[in-house]
């Protein structure tokens, strides 16, 4: 996915959407600066398939040396698609952080928008503050 | 920003957790610095995060003790001759990953004060040492079970034996870091020594230990103090204050999903 065309909270999630099935479907996963700043991966947790997430709440955890960091769901729904190889192979993270990288995929629930979500120049302007 | 700090009781192992919890939601609910320094009223073995249930049958001596799990990752702490402390910040960034600044902070006044006591301790760094293991990755299955047998940088060490480790935790609004000194050797993990089981250095103000502890207390403040600006006070209300949430967040800390994960 393109990050210029994500949306982004400020937890350094991103968020993607696409149609599947006559369906909104988010595709989830952390910037290149979450990565980055996270530096050593070194475990994942993340959620099951049917899971019901919601906007700003935790769907997840990330260990990177010394620090355990919860991964904040950027909108509401159901997960459908969890990348359950990517614990094992963290790696990905920082090699595709925006395509292979993907995290977990959720069905948004009705009347979810990603309105309230920075695009990708804020998002940028809010790293470069950090 | 306010700031306090206090000598808490020893407790359980499943209330230190959760007063370790409830300190990150005041934290961020009062735009508060709180730092405590505690003890363990039994022995207890605690799980990092990430650690597996199935791990702990790697180490036998420890079996027997009480387990709880912390919401910080890095490998098992056997709780029984130490002193921890927990510190909560509230968080004024978007950062995510850990705040070395804090860990620094924390460490280098534990290290000068370990000096003063005659002890030869340093903060260690891969980059300098060869003869011990850097922090292995999980992958390579030759992570060690218990935390005070891995080194990451930074750690406190005396000679070749670590002897204080810290580990943090992100919440949305707040940062929780908490550590462990050892003081002494533990039958439940004989292998790893304390600081009172070093000869070299001065261990007359080990012996009483409620003086010990109000001193690293003292120490841990300053170090804080200068890191974050504050100037913490004598935070003894929160003893009561974080006692009725931190009761019901003993819930999620005891539930097996939690203790108990594979």
């Amino acid at each position: 996915m393109k990050p210029e065309e994500l949306k982004y909270n400020s937890s350094h999630e991103w968020v993607g959407l696409t149609e599947e099935n006559g369906e909104t479907i988010a595709v989830v996963g952390i910037s290149d600066f979450a990565v980055e700043q996270l530096t050593d991966l070194v475990y994942m947790a993340l959620p099951s398939v049917g899971q019901k997430v919601k906007a700003g709440q935790e769907f997840g955890e990330v260990e990177s040396v010394k620090a355990v960091s919860p991964l904040y769901s950027p909108i509401d729904g159901e997960v459908v698609a969890v990348h359950s190889q990517l614990a094992d192979n963290l790696e990905k993270l920082g090699e595709d952080p925006f395509g292979d990288g993907w995290i977990i995929k959720v069905r948004v629930a009705d009347g979810a928008t990603t309105d309230g979500l920075m695009d990708y120049e804020a998002y940028r302007k809010q790293c470069a503050q950090a | 920003m306010e700031a306090y700090s206090y000598l808490d009781k020893p407790r359980s192992g499943l209330m230190n957790m959760a007063i370790d919890d409830a300190m990150l939601d005041f934290a961020s609910e009062h735009n508060a610095v709180v730092l405590r320094l505690y003890r363990w009223a039994e022995p207890t073995l605690s799980l990092g995060y990430f650690q597996k249930i199935e791990e702990r049958e790697l180490h036998e001596a420890s079996r027997s003790v009480e387990l709880v799990r912390r919401a910080t990752g890095g490998g098992a702490i056997v709780h029984d001759h130490d002193l921890t402390y927990s510190l909560a910040v509230p968080q004024v960034s978007s950062h995510v990953g850990a705040a070395p600044a804090v860990y620094s902070a924390v460490h280098s006044v534990m290290v000068e004060w370990l000096k003063e006591l005659e002890f030869s301790a340093k903060q260690w760094h891969s980059i300098y040492d060869f003869s011990l293991p850097s922090v292995q990755r999980a992958e390579s299955g030759k992570t060690e079970f218990l935390c005070f047998q891995r080194r990451s940088d930074g750690d406190v060490v005396v000679g070749e034996h670590k002897i204080m480790g810290s580990a943090q935790r992100r919440g949305k609004a707040a940062l929780l870091q908490h550590g462990s000194l050892l003081l002494r050797s533990s039958k439940y993990a004989p292998e790893l020594p304390g600081i009172g089981d070093l000869v070299r250095g001065n261990l007359e103000m080990l012996a009483n230990g409620r003086l010990f502890a109000g001193e690293m207390l003292l120490r841990l403040e300053r170090g804080i103090d200068a890191l974050l600006r504050v100037r913490l006070k004598c935070g003894a209300f929160l003893a009561d204050e974080l006692q009725m949430p931190a009761t019901d967040k003993m819930v999620k800390f005891d539930a097996p999903p939690w203790r108990f994960r594979a």
